[in-house]
């Protein structure tokens, strides 16, 4: 019967127990993410994000709670952690530093290939995979990786997870320091891969443009826990909530919110530039 | 000397990342640049463009294939005076663990002046004045590990101003940290610029261009285009095509402006487009009503 694909229940982890540095970076932690949802997961540094999906591969255990990943139980000792590490690609927030090969081509591959998947299907994804991230596999997969700017590793780290064909993408800040066009590119490709693949994915993110723009719904954490969810529209137009959790806000919900604080009646839930404009227009040609 | 005499000189610069014997990637193609005392110059570019490549030319962290780079009329080339170029002008790079060596804050401010060999009581006053200026005194006897993205970054800076730098090189300094992480550091950066030091940042973040004297656009190795960020960003469809962007705040504007005529499409802060809702507001009431 159930559409979930990722169920976290009451998950708490304490980093260093027993210690007297212990610190609970996640506390009683709910989450439940449906089949070809995309969620993003926002909050402020420390705020326990990246502790939480680290638990999603498996890559952390539960200390205490419950973590369920497409019918694979994370806290079950005898789990096939490399089957549960196929369905959920984890892309980290430095995806540059996990490049390990000579060539673009070779380190795409690696995943692939280490799956046993015969040489002409390996091509076959690593091409796919490339053209996803808009990288051109007859220009760059022979090109050293040593040579590639800052945001071209990155495209190629995450060409490699999504050669794997996961069923869960998670990652970790996915657009940090690419430029605006990549950036838009391959939002709109993770977007088309949600939507016409049903690839369900999770994304932490700072950027609040980007959470605007393709999350569908949002939790928001604080102090290890998880303090609400909602679709970005009711957590962008809740100013006490940004603030009580110093969430920055999208720059068009920034102009709206400093209209409102002049006395203008503006929709602050308003979070595309294209919405913010309309906002102003009905303000101006009143 | 005088004070429009460039602090950093980049002449007729080529540079390639050698593949092997017979095949070089080409990263910079003779770009010349200057950069003046007291500037903020804002370079920006697509991923692979050779924006960093270039902001590593200024501190002779990479040397030109062809052409050359002055600091203070000193040749980066010359590695015997290496050290005064890099303490003329500091770098505070992308990765925030990857620019701390020590295991307490003010240690690791002082890691730099060490090898300089600078005595303990002016050490101390320069870490001092430095800790202040990027306000992370409360924390210098803290280990760094355990500060957040932005406040290591502070801290990377605060190593950098104790060596009394005239220039700042920023390359991507705020593209891993968080809003908060961010706006620090664009207030340290804000107010370092106002006393008087240079700054060169390298950015993907519009915004942050708009605060910017002047903007420099790589495309391809070259500089395809310069000025202030208002003239830069009124190039819309061109920094489309060269994969850039303006700020949401001109988007907004030109959106505006496409159905409001007398709306200004040429802002590039939040500010402005506020200003300039205020301005209409005011001119449609005092035309219709009293």
């Amino acid at each position: 019967m159930t559409n979930t694909i990722v169920e976290v229940t009451e998950l708490s982890h304490v980093y260093m127990q027993g210690t007297p540095l212990a610190h609970q970076a996640l506390d009683r932690v709910s989450i439940q993410v449906a089949r070809g949802e995309c969620i993003a997961i926002i909050g402020h540094t420390g705020s326990g994000k990246s502790t939480l999906i680290q638990h999603l591969n498996g890559l952390m255990r539960p200390q205490s709670g419950k973590v369920v990943v497409n019918g694979l139980d994370v806290s079950d000792p005898k789990i096939d952690i490399r089957l549960l590490r196929r369905q959920v690609g984890l892309v980290f927030q430095n995806p540059e530093d996990q490049l390990f090969e000579k060539l673009v081509g070779d380190d795409i591959a690696y995943g692939p290939f280490k799956m046993g998947l015969p040489i002409a299907e390996v091509k076959e994804r690593v091409e796919w995979a490339m053209e996803i991230v808009g990288l051109s596999f007859d220009e760059m997969k022979d090109r050293p990786t040593f040579a590639l700017s800052g945001g071209q590793k990155r495209k190629v780290a995450l060409a490699g997870m999504l050669a794997l064909r996961p069923h869960v993408l998670v990652l970790d800040e996915p657009t940090a320091g690419l430029d605006p066009r990549s950036r838009n590119e391959l939002l709109q490709r993770i977007q088309k891969l949600n939507q016409e693949e049903r690839l369900t994915v999770i994304f932490v993110s700072h950027n609040m443009e980007e959470v605007a723009q393709l999350a569908e719904r949002v939790y928001v954490m604080a102090n290890g826990q998880i303090a609400c969810d909602g679709t970005p529209r009711q957590i962008f137009g809740n100013s006490l909530l940004l603030r009580e959790h110093h969430i920055g806000t999208p720059e068009a919900v920034d102009i709206l919110y400093q209209l409102r604080e002049h006395g203008y009646a503006v929709d602050t839930g308003a979070f595309l530039p294209e919405e913010a404009a309309a906002e102003i227009l009905n303000l101006i040609k009143r | 000397m005088t004070t429009n005499h460039p602090i950093i000189r980049v002449e007729n610069v080529s540079f390639s990342y050698k593949v092997n014997q017979d095949q070089q990637i080409p990263v910079l193609q003779n770009v010349s640049l200057d950069v003046f005392p007291g500037e903020y110059l804002a370079i920006i570019g697509h991923n692979g463009s050779g924006k960093s490549t270039l902001s590593k030319h200024l501190n002779g962290i990479l040397t030109p294939g062809t052409g050359d780079v002055y600091v203070n009329d000193i040749n980066t080339r010359d590695r015997e005076r290496i050290y005064e170029v890099r303490s003329q002008v500091g770098m505070v790079f992308q990765h925030p663990d990857n620019q701390i060596v020590a295991t307490i804050v003010e240690d690791d401010v002082a890691f730099g002046l060490e090898n300089i060999g600078i005595a303990a009581q002016e050490m101390k006053e320069r870490i001092d004045t430095s800790l202040e200026a990027v306000g992370m005194n409360a924390f210098r006897h803290r280990p760094p590990h355990h500060l957040s993205g932005g406040q290591k970054q502070r801290i990377a800076i605060a190593g950098i101003l104790a060596m009394r730098p005239r220039c700042i090189v920023l390359d991507e300094a705020t593209s891993m940290l968080d809003s908060n992480g961010r706006q620090d550091i664009l207030a340290v950066i804000r107010k370092l610029h106002k006393e008087g030091m240079t700054i060169v940042t390298v950015t993907h973040h519009m915004s942050e261009v708009a605060e910017a004297d002047r903007v420099v656009v790589m495309e391809a190795g070259q500089i395809v285009l310069q000025g202030t960020p208002r003239e830069v960003f009124a190039h819309q469809e061109r920094l489309q095509e060269l994969h850039l962007d303006v700020p949401d705040a001109s988007r907004i504007a030109a959106l505006v402006h496409q159905n409001w005529e007398s709306f200004s499409p040429n802002l590039i802060a939040n500010e402005e487009v506020v200003e300039e809702v205020q301005r209409h507001v005011i001119n449609q009431a005092e035309a219709s009503g009293t």
